[in-house]
């Protein structure tokens, strides 16, 4: 498993399982990184699906 | 040659079928991509001024529809989705939810007796704990549109709820001091408490329980991964990540 590293310290982040490959990750109240993303662990990158902030996410 | 007046029926039944269309084959859309088994992330969000709920499938489905009448969301506030793809929010004691099938019907809270503090479901059956001892486990009632007391008692504060599928079971965990005890709460009549935590104090609140373990290494939500894979992680980055279910209580090997 790599690490992955964001800008900032700052504010909430959440994760949850996506699928086999990706997790999502939702950050709010950064100074940088707000948005809702998708982590793949394949292809090691971060995909953002939304720079609007995410206080809280789920995966149906 | 047609007469004009069937003319003019047939451009009304065709105007009326996208119309009907417009306002409902874009749900029915998110609901057939569920069912295919693509998974939908759905996000607590803001533009602002109001609360959003975006939902996601990755790649080219994604949309935004205003939580009406709930503004900007805070840090603690949740959002579940359950088996029916109804989606909640929990703040404070509050619980918001929307009226109908839709995200863009109309949102209203509905009072607790205290903070939510988890939520959880068994399909499109769901719960939620709050931080009270006493009745602490609910049940939203889709027809009465209300949260149910369900008339469990546990000791102090419980904090974190969750469904285990392979067992058919609800578990709360619940926050006493140095200890984390966990209840079985789909036993009747009254909790049964079937496991305490061999992970010792529970550093922080907010953390996860998995199957019938309950661990709180880490700072954050801990999701489960392929079903044995956990991951830890701070607001930075992944720390570490343990390799099966049985080793999620017996600490964390650390990643380079």
């Amino acid at each position: 498993m790599n690490d992955f590293s964001f800008s900032s310290n700052a504010g909430s982040i959440e994760i949850a399982v996506f699928d086999e490959d990706r997790l999502a990750v939702g950050i709010a109240g950064s100074p940088f990184d707000d948005g809702l993303y998708l982590y793949s662990k394949k292809k090691k990158s971060l995909k953002l699906i939304s720079s609007r902030p995410s206080y809280s996410l789920y995966v149906r | 040659m047609m007469p004009a007046g069937k003319t003019i029926w047939k451009t009304i039944i065709a105007a009326l079928m996208t119309v009907f269309c417009l306002s409902s084959c874009e749900q029915v859309g998110l609901y057939d991509t569920a069912r295919d088994g693509v998974p939908l992330v759905y996000s607590l969000s803001a533009d602002g001024v109001d609360g959003l709920l975006v939902v996601s499938n990755g790649g080219d489905y994604h949309r935004e529809y205003v939580v009406s009448g709930y503004g900007i969301p805070a840090s603690t506030d949740m959002l579940h989705v359950n088996g029916s793809r109804r989606a909640f929010i929990a703040r404070a004691n509050q619980l918001y939810t929307h009226d109908g099938d839709r995200y863009n019907e109309s949102w209203a809270p509905h009072n607790l007796p205290n903070t939510i503090s988890s939520l959880d479901s068994i399909g499109s059956e769901t719960y939620m704990v709050i931080t009270t001892s006493g009745d602490c486990l609910h049940r939203w009632d889709e027809k009465g549109k209300t949260a149910v007391s369900l008339g469990k008692t546990v000791a102090d504060s419980p904090m974190v709820l969750r469904y285990e599928p392979a067992l058919g079971a609800l578990y709360v965990a619940v926050e006493q001091g140095g200890n984390t005890p966990v209840y079985l709460v789909t036993e009747q009549p009254a909790l049964q408490l079937v496991i305490t935590t061999p992970c010792g104090a529970p550093p922080v609140l907010s953390a996860s329980l998995w199957n019938e373990h309950l661990c709180r290494p880490g700072r954050r939500h801990i999701p489960e991964y392929h079903r044995r894979r956990i991951l830890f992680r701070d607001r930075h980055s992944v720390l570490c990540s343990l390799q099966r279910n049985s080793d999620l209580c017996r600490g964390a090997e650390r990643h380079p």
